[in-house]
């Protein structure tokens, strides 16, 4: 394996400093590319999605648990799956792990929820086991799509 | 595309803006889109809103407050607007 060079404090200085421009330049252009996407065109949703919870039946809105925003991710929890039925997809796992503090998003007016199919007890039961029980107040983190072909139309 | 279909399951996140009872998908991202996902800002750069702070450059009259300010303990936003009713 070749290391990289090694140089002075003052070269290493010299190479970060370019770099750090880089890097400045390129967080500036995430941040325009944030604008743009705050700008893009939206589509309305018609259809009544039906979702099973802790508590329930709801619907689309009431994911929304009275906030103006709605995160949604298609956590991959499914015949067919690696895990299945036990278990959820590993790298849906590994973005699970890494998801923020929701109480941050919902100062935002932002609520976050995990979709899958499976079953919901499987789901609670996974849950569980990974911990991730961190503030996610109920009817949140896993809910089930009912019926199931809800998903791929809306998504798709 | 985060779905279920025929093809099997894929992962994906959605976006979606509320207007009353009126909700809207605004934002769509899978595939490699979610590696770069899990911190707060990077999740409120995805919304319609943004950050919410008084820097980004958003359309007129969208909810904005001054950057950094709005942070809190994540145990106590409760409190703080408990204490701003008082």
């Amino acid at each position: 394996m070749k290391l990289p060079k090694v140089v002075s404090p003052d070269e290493w200085k010299a190479a970060h400093a370019r770099l750090l421009a880089k890097e400045k330049a390129a967080t500036r252009d995430r941040d325009a590319l944030a604008a743009e996407r705050r700008r893009q065109p939206m589509v309305r949703i018609h259809k009544e999605y039906v979702f099973e919870g802790p508590n329930g039946e709801v619907s689309l809105l009431d994911l929304f648990e009275g906030r103006r925003q709605l995160i949604v991710y298609h956590f991959m929890f499914a015949p067919g799956v690696d895990g299945w039925p036990e278990a959820g997809c590993p790298g849906c796992s590994m973005v699970a792990d890494q998801v923020a503090n929701l109480a941050h998003l919902h100062a935002r007016d932002t609520s976050f929820v995990f979709l899958s199919r499976g079953p919901y007890r499987n789901l609670e039961r996974y849950r569980e086991r990974m911990g991730w029980d961190i503030p996610r107040p109920a009817p949140a983190s896993t809910t089930t799509w009912a019926p199931p072909r809800n998903t791929a139309r809306l998504m798709a | 595309m985060g779905a279920t279909t025929e093809h099997g399951e894929t992962h994906g996140l959605s976006v979606f803006f509320r207007d009353g009872s009126i909700i809207y998908r605004t934002y769509f991202t899978g595939g490699r889109g979610v590696e770069t996902l899990g911190p707060v800002w990077t999740f409120l750069d995805l919304t319609p809103l943004g950050r919410q702070e008084d820097w980004e450059d958003s359309a007129e009259g969208y909810p904005q407050t001054p950057r950094y300010q709005w942070w809190r303990r994540h145990d106590e936003y409760e409190e703080a607007a408990r204490e701003s009713r008082r």
